[in-house]
C-alpha cells in the first residue's frame, strides 16, 4: 500500500511542479534601499541589509527597521503559492501608494528581495517615483540591455519616463554608461537610476 | 487500516488543493487619474502548472489619451486575499465562500512579467468599443471602489476576478450581462466578445515562443570567452527565464554570467525592436465554450448499437481545437460517459477532475509529463465494475507541433465493493498527430498490469485511436475506437459546446 500510495503522491508533486518548495530553511538575500537596516524575524535580529543568509521556513513576519525610516513589516506566509517562501517570482509588491509610507518589497530575482523604506523627512510622491523607478529598472534590466543594443524599445522608453529623461541620443548614451557602471548586476543599476533620477 | 484511510483522505484533500490555487498576489497600486482613450479586456492564457490557472485570469488595460509606453497603462486587477490563510481555509473558502478579494491597478508590465515572462504565458489584449463617456464612466466607477479600499466576497466559480470586473464593464456601458452559474474568465469572455462587437486584437507572446532553440542551442555550447554581443541578445532571455524558473537562488556563477550576458548585450548591433503588441485576425482568435456534449453511436461486443453520450462540465481536451489553450494539456472537469440501448445503460466513467499534461521536452526546455484524476471509472480490461479511482502518472515527450510521442507510466488505484483496494500500473506510448489546423489524431498502445501480474503474468493491451475534425466553432466531429484483447469498441459522434 505504501508503495502504491507514494506513486500517487509523486504524481500529485509532479502535478505541483513550481509549486512546493522543500526543506525546512531556505537561503535568501534581502536588499533595502539604504544599506544597514535591521532583519527582524518573528522579532529576532538575523543581521542587516544587504542581507544573504539561511533563514527558517517557519518564520511568520519580517520586519526591517533603521534610524529614520518607517519600519517595514511583511506577513511571510507559507500556503502554495507564497510571496517570500516559494518560487514564483511575482515582482509583487505589498502595499499599494497610499501605504508607500509603510514600505514596500518586491522579489527581483528567486529569493531575492527588494524591501523600500520610507524615509520620515521624504514627500511621498518623491519616494513613489524613486520605488517605481528603481523597480522598473530591476525587473526589467535583461530588456533593457536589449533595447539598449537597438536604441529603442518599449523598456527604454518606460525608463526614461520613469527618470523624467526625454529619450534622445545623449539619454542612450548616459543609459548605457550608467548600465556598464552597474556590471550588470540589478540592484546596482536600480540603485544608479534612481541617483540619475535625483541628480 | 487507520492509517490507509487517513491516506486516501490525505491524497483525496490534496488533488483538490492543487485543482483550487488561488493567486495571492499583491502588487503595486497606482490611481486611475488620467484620461484614457481605449479599453482592453486582456486575458492571460491557462497556465497548466497551475491547475487553479487552468481557466486562465482576466484584467484590464487602459490606453491613456497622451503618449506614455504601454509599460505604464494601469492594469486593473481583481484578486483573492488569501495571505492569512491556511491552504486547508484556501479550499473551503475558495469554494464555499468567505474569502475576500480586492481590486488593483497596477503598472502593465508588472502584469506582463508575471505571466509572459514568468510563467510563459500568452496574453491577449482585446480592444472594447467603449465611448470617451463610457470610459470616463467606468473608470469612474473603479475608483470609487478603490478608493473605498472595500473588500469584496470572493468564490472561485462565481465571484471572481472575471465576474467583478465584467460587472463593471457592463455597469459603465449599460449592456446587459447575463447571469450564470459559473463565471469563468472564458465563459464572460465569450459573452463580451459577442456584445462588444471585438475586432482588434493583439497577443503579447509567451516568452518560450520567443526563443530561437538551434541558436540558443549553439549559443550555449560556446565557450563564454567567445560570446559574441549577437549571441548574448539572443540568450539572454532565455538563460534569464531559466534562471527564474529555479527554486532556489542562482549561485553565483550563474548569477555572475547573467549579468556578463547584460553588459555584452548592449555592445551587440542594432535592429529593429521586437513590438511588444502583435495584431491578430479577430477570427484566429478561437473559443469554444467550456462546456461540451458528445452525442454518438458505440458499436460494441453488444449486439445492438449504444448511444454513447459525454457530457464535459470544463474544461478543454484532445478533442477541442482552440488558439487559446495549449495543445499540449488537457484537463475536464466533472465528465460523465455514459451508453444506452433498449437493453441497458451503463455509465461508462465519471471523472471528478482528470489532467494530463503532454507538453514535449525541447533541446532547452526540459519538461516530465504528469497526469491526475480522481473520479469513477471501469477499466476496459481486468475489472469491469464501476467504481472510485484515482490515477497518478509520470513520463516524458518528445516532439513539435505536428507529430509529438508521449511515454507515460500511470498508477491506477481502484476501491472495488467492501473497500477492496486494486492497483494497476498502466505504461502506455501515446502518439499525436496534427494533420492540419482542422484534423487530429491521437493512436495510443497501453499494457495494464495489475497487482497481481508477478503472481498471475497475465498482462492486457490496449490500443486506441482519436481523431478529431472541426466542422465548425460550435462543433467537431469526434472518433474514438479501442481495441483490447478482450473488448472492440467503436464510436462516432459529434461535440456541440453550450
Amino acid at each position: 500500500m505504501k508503495k502504491q500510495l507514494l506513486f500517487v503522491v509523486l504524481g500529485i508533486i509532479a502535478a505541483a511542479c513550481a509549486t512546493i518548495t522543500t526543506g525546512t530553511k531556505q537561503l535568501v538575500t534581502i536588499n533595502s534601499n539604504v544599506d544597514g537596516a535591521e532583519i527582524y524575524f518573528d522579532g529576532i535580529l538575523v543581521g542587516t541589509t544587504p542581507f544573504t543568509g539561511e533563514v527558517p521556513k517557519s518564520k511568520k513576519t519580517m520586519v526591517l527597521k533603521k534610524a529614520g525610516y518607517n519600519a517595514y513589516t511583511a506577513a511571510l506566509s507559507t500556503s502554495l503559492e507564497p510571496m517570500f517562501w516559494g518560487n514564483i517570482i511575482t515582482g509583487g509588491t505589498l502595499g499599494s501608494l497610499t501605504d508607500f509610507a509603510s514600505g514596500a518589497a518586491y522579489s527581483y530575482a528567486p529569493a531575492s528581495y527588494q524591501v523600500e523604506l520610507y524615509p520620515n523627512s521624504a514627500s511621498l510622491l518623491d519616494f513613489s517615483k524613486e520605488v517605481n523607478l528603481r523597480k522598473y529598472a530591476m525587473l526589467n534590466m535583461s530588456q533593457i540591455a536589449i533595447d539598449l543594443a537597438n536604441n529603442s524599445g518599449t523598456s527604454l522608453e518606460t525608463l526614461a519616463e520613469l527618470a523624467n529623461l526625454e529619450l534622445n541620443a545623449t539619454t542612450i548614451e548616459t543609459l548605457k554608461s550608467t548600465f556598464k557602471a552597474s556590471n550588470g548586476d540589478q540592484v546596482a543599476f536600480g540603485n544608479m537610476m534612481v541617483q540619475l533620477l535625483n541628480s | 487500516m487507520l492509517f490507509s484511510h487517513f491516506s486516501r483522505l490525505i491524497c483525496f484533500v490534496s488533488a483538490f488543493f492543487l485543482l483550487f490555487n488561488f493567486n495571492a498576489t499583491a502588487q503595486t497600486q497606482q490611481a486611475l487619474d488620467g484620461t484614457y482613450t481605449k479599453i482592453y479586456l486582456a486575458f492571460a492564457g491557462p497556465y497548466a502548472s497551475s491547475p487553479s490557472s487552468a481557466f486562465g485570469h482576466f484584467f484590464l488595460v487602459l490606453e491613456p489619451d497622451s503618449s506614455i509606453p504601454i509599460h505604464l497603462w494601469p492594469a486593473i486587477n481583481f484578486t483573492a486575499d488569501t495571505k492569512s490563510y491556511s491552504s486547508l481555509e484556501q479550499f473551503i473558502y475558495g469554494i464555499g465562500g468567505g474569502l475576500d478579494g480586492s481590486y488593483s491597478v497596477l503598472p502593465f508590465h508588472e502584469k506582463i512579467r508575471e505571466y509572459a515572462n514568468i510563467e510563459s504565458r500568452s496574453i491577449w489584449l482585446l480592444q472594447l468599443e467603449f465611448t470617451p463617456n463610457e470610459i470616463h464612466t467606468f473608470t469612474t466607477i473603479t475608483q470609487a471602489y478603490l478608493d473605498s479600499s472595500k473588500t469584496f466576497a470572493y468564490r472561485f466559480h462565481d465571484k471572481n476576478c472575471a465576474s467583478y470586473l465584467t460587472y463593471h464593464l457592463f455597469a459603465a456601458s449599460e449592456k446587459p450581462i447575463t447571469p450564470s452559474f459559473t463565471a469563468t474568465p472564458r465563459d464572460l469572455l465569450i459573452q463580451i466578445i459577442k456584445k462588444f462587437h471585438v475586432h482588434t486584437i493583439y497577443r503579447i507572446d509567451s516568452i518560450e515562443s520567443t526563443f530561437d532553440n538551434n541558436f540558443i542551442q549553439t549559443s550555449i555550447n560556446k565557450n563564454d570567452n567567445n560570446l559574441t554581443p549577437n549571441d548574448a541578445k539572443l540568450l539572454l532571455p532565455y538563460y534569464e527565464w531559466k534562471l527564474n524558473q529555479q527554486k532556489n537562488q542562482p549561485s553565483k556563477e550563474e548569477t555572475a554570467f547573467l549579468n556578463k550576458l547584460r553588459l555584452i548585450t548592449i555592445e551587440a548591433d542594432s535592429s529593429k525592436s521586437n513590438e511588444l503588441l502583435t495584431r491578430i485576425p479577430a477570427k484566429s482568435f478561437t473559443l469554444h465554450n467550456e462546456s461540451a456534449l458528445d452525442f454518438g453511436v458505440v458499436n460494441n461486443s453488444s449486439k445492438i448499437p449504444l448511444l454513447d453520450i459525454h457530457y464535459r462540465f470544463a474544461l478543454h481536451d484532445f478533442f477541442d481545437f482552440s488558439e487559446i489553450y495549449s495543445p499540449n494539456d488537457y484537463i475536464n472537469l466533472a465528465n460523465l460517459n455514459f451508453r444506452f440501448n433498449q437493453d441497458s445503460f451503463v455509465i461508462q466513467d465519471f471523472w471528478l477532475f482528470k489532467q494530463i499534461s503532454l507538453s514535449p521536452s525541447t533541446p532547452l526546455v526540459k519538461r516530465w509529463n504528469w497526469s491526475l484524476g480522481m473520479g469513477f471509472n471501469r477499466l476496459p480490461v481486468l475489472s469491469k465494475k464501476l467504481s472510485p479511482t484515482l490515477v497518478g502518472g509520470i513520463g516524458k515527450s518528445l516532439g513539435n507541433t505536428v507529430l509529438t510521442t508521449s511515454f507515460m507510466v500511470q498508477g491506477i488505484i481502484r476501491y472495488e465493493s467492501g473497500l477492496k483496494r486494486f492497483f494497476t500500473a498502466k505504461p502506455e506510448l501515446i502518439q499525436r498527430i496534427s494533420i492540419s489546423n482542422k484534423i487530429k489524431l491521437l493512436h495510443s498502445f497501453g499494457y495494464y498490469l495489475n497487482e497481481t501480474a508477478l503472481k498471475n503474468p497475465t498482462v492486457y493491451y490496449e490500443y486506441s485511436l482519436q481523431a478529431a475534425v472541426q466542422l465548425a466553432d460550435e462543433s467537431n466531429l469526434v472518433l474514438r475506437s479501442s481495441f483490447s484483447k478482450t473488448d472492440r469498441q467503436l464510436a462516432l459522434g459529434l461535440r456541440f459546446y453550450f
